[in-house]
């Protein structure tokens, strides 16, 4: 335990000196202890290991986002435990909500509904689309082309004309408007695909 | 995504050293300083000139100013996501509710009302009303941190937005008796604490 918590506090104090090495180290160390963790937790309540690879993407994007949050020179391991247990314990309270809400809400049409066939992308890309809609303009066109094309900041500034802390600014409230509906929504599926281009779209951008 | 492709372009996000420094948040106890700064012309400029003050009355003044440093110094642990000592959870409130029984105790004997409705009334207004740029301005610092009790974070940000009104209008307070007056605080701060802690889930998760 000292000894990963030597090599875990080195790895960190590179990575805020710039070395990405050993920042990419670090993260698949607690990517790898999230997912012991989380793992366990969702094992109990009959979860999935795609709901524990959710988890281990929140918790890796919360290390990055909340970095500045260890204080150098103190232990590493509790920061990063209480960052694991806080994520897996909001993954675990969500995904009870919606469990509750799709209950509450269709059992009584449960037995005269066909069982819905598995979901398929596509439909995920449809539903995920529909949650768009309820965008602006300006942040419908931010998160499609960052979130969905794949477009760096710069581009999307230069082909939309607007500067790239507008970007920045359109796409944060872009995708906590979609984050918004998507935990607003009673389908679970939908839920999940939304949360998920939002969460990936959130790690996969530029957030300083 | 895959995590590994994930955990690529964060690395990929990392930026320097300096940039690093330049996000480091902004310290509670200087944002304080610049709220009680700020607050107490505020509190000249809408309810009158400075009253005298009497030695009870620089009793309150230091029971607040004391207030606002322990629930800062508690605030910058519960920012971060360790688990905090129980000191750091419980020690402010404990503190306010021990100066309580003890007023209640002084009171009695003193032969002064303390706690009076009308007295927490017009306090509880005006204290609510001074706290809410505190509030608004160290809430600022705190959804810059990652706090593992979000509704305690709330607390105590409530507590020192509500200690700093407090401080600032004990300058002011037309309640002639200092208990009476430091009783009727109390409570006000009391409330905007529990209103932190009522909106502390949903403004400070991250």
């Amino acid at each position: 335990m000292e000894e990963r918590e030597t090599r875990w506090n080195a790895w960190m104090q590179s990575a805020l000196d710039g070395d990405r090495r050993a920042y990419e180290a670090v993260l698949a160390a607690i990517a790898e202890r999230t997912r012991a963790y989380a793992g366990s937790r969702l094992h109990r309540s009959g979860r999935g290991a795609e709901e524990v690879e959710d988890i281990v993407q929140d918790v890796l994007i919360a290390v990055h986002t909340k970095r500045e949050t260890w204080q150098q020179g103190r232990p590493i391991g509790p920061w990063v435990d209480a960052i694991i247990r806080y994520k897996t314990v909001d993954a675990l309270r969500r995904f009870g909500r919606r469990q509750t809400m799709v209950s509450d809400t269709f059992d009584h049409v449960a037995e005269t509904m066909p069982a819905p066939a598995q979901t398929r992308p596509l439909d995920l890309v449809g539903e995920v689309g529909r949650h768009l809609s309820t965008l602006s303009q300006r942040e419908r066109s931010v998160v499609s082309a960052l979130g969905i094309d794949g477009m760096t900041i710069a581009a999307c500034a230069r082909r939309l004309g607007i500067s790239e802390g507008a970007v920045r600014v359109a796409f944060h409230r872009g995708i906590a408007r979609l984050a918004k509906a998507a935990d607003a929504d009673t389908s679970a599926t939908v839920t999940r695909a939304s949360r998920s281009l939002a969460s990936r779209s959130l790690a996969s951008r530029s957030l300083g | 995504m895959r995590t590994d492709d994930l955990i690529r372009r964060l690395a990929a996000d990392l930026p320097d050293a300096a940039s690093i420094a330049e996000r480091r948040p902004a310290s509670f106890g200087l944002v304080a300083t610049v709220a009680l700064a700020l607050t107490i012309p505020l509190s000249v400029a809408l309810y009158g000139p400075l009253i005298d003050l009497q030695r009870a009355d620089l009793l309150g003044l230091a029971f607040w100013a004391g207030t606002v440093a322990v629930a800062v110094w508690a605030t910058h642990r519960l920012a971060r996501p360790e688990p905090a000592p129980i000191l750091t959870l419980f020690g402010p409130p404990a503190i306010l509710l021990a100066a309580t029984m003890i007023m209640a105790w002084l009171g009695r004997d003193g032969g002064v009302t303390v706690f009076r409705t009308d007295h927490i009334l017009h306090c509880a207004e005006i204290v609510g009303l001074l706290a809410l740029g505190p509030f608004l301005w160290l809430s600022f610092v705190m959804r810059r941190g990652a706090p593992a009790s979000p509704r305690a974070a709330g607390a105590m940000i409530g507590l020192i937005a509500g200690a700093i009104a407090a401080l600032a209008y004990t300058l002011n307070c037309p309640i002639e008796d200092a208990l009476a007056a430091l009783s009727a605080h109390t409570v006000s701060v009391l409330l905007v604490s529990a209103f932190g802690a009522t909106i502390g889930p949903s403004l400070f998760r991250w």
